[in-house]
């Protein structure tokens, strides 16, 4: 399944440039993406924490915490991705072919 | 190459990554539909990536769509055949994008509200064994 990501990634497009090369400051879509990762790693931290307190520190699924958190936050980025290429398909839809 | 033919191939090189976005998508979907949600995070850094690259192309090719229509009266037939095919393409690559979005963010809502109710009964449920002393299970 990954392999098949890899299979159209990036890197088959000439001039796509990776992720690391890509940072910098000014790229505030991705650093906003790169935000919304790191938020959900340290968010699965916070999750077991707060289970742990309500379970009374019996073993718990923190995993259900952390997967609400981060389909939220995953759910959060998609949508401003879809809402720009919806925009996008208006504006060209708009144009004479 | 004049502008027209620049704006055109602009327009090919996003209709590319839109491709690219599109079976990056389908690979977002067929891991929700797995409930793999750690995997995800990786696959939207790609495609951060990628959108990035298709804003870049957006702004060169803003100035010229906005006087499309002027532009467009003014081309060689050939030109004008090409952008034709170009257009279309690209339309058809953006709303295939578009729809595969649209099913991610569905299945990733659905995907929220599943993992949101099944906490809620859980902490219910260990309320009501904290009430009646019985042991968690």
């Amino acid at each position: 399944m990954m392999n098949a990501i890899g299979a159209v990634g990036t890197p088959g497009i000439a001039g796509v440039p990776d992720a690391k090369r890509a940072a910098g400051p000014g790229n505030s879509f991705r650093d906003l993406l790169q935000n919304s990762i790191d938020r959900v790693n340290g968010l699965q931290v916070e999750a077991d924490r707060t289970l742990e307190r309500v379970s009374g520190g019996a073993a718990a699924p923190g995993e259900l915490i952390a997967a609400t958190r981060k389909a939220q936050i995953a759910l959060e980025s998609l949508l401003q991705i879809r809402d720009k290429l919806t925009g996008a398909l208006e504006e060209i839809q708009r144009m004479r072919v | 190459m004049s502008a027209p033919e620049e704006f055109l191939q602009d327009l090919t090189s996003q209709t590319e990554r839109y491709r690219v976005m599109t079976a990056l998508g389908e690979q977002m979907v067929a891991l929700l539909l797995e409930d793999r949600l750690n995997d995800l995070p990786p696959l939207m850094e790609r495609k951060s990536v990628i959108m990035r690259e298709i804003q870049e192309i957006e702004a060169r090719l803003a100035p010229m769509r906005r006087n499309w229509a002027e532009i467009r009266a003014r081309l060689a037939p050939e030109i004008d055949q090409r952008a034709s095919k170009v257009l279309l393409e690209a339309r058809s690559a953006l709303e295939a994008l578009v729809s595969v979005e649209n099913r991610a963010a569905a299945l990733l809502e659905r995907t929220r509200s599943a993992a949101s109710s099944d906490l809620d009964n859980l902490l219910k449920k260990r309320r009501a064994d904290d009430t009646y002393g019985n042991k968690p299970s």
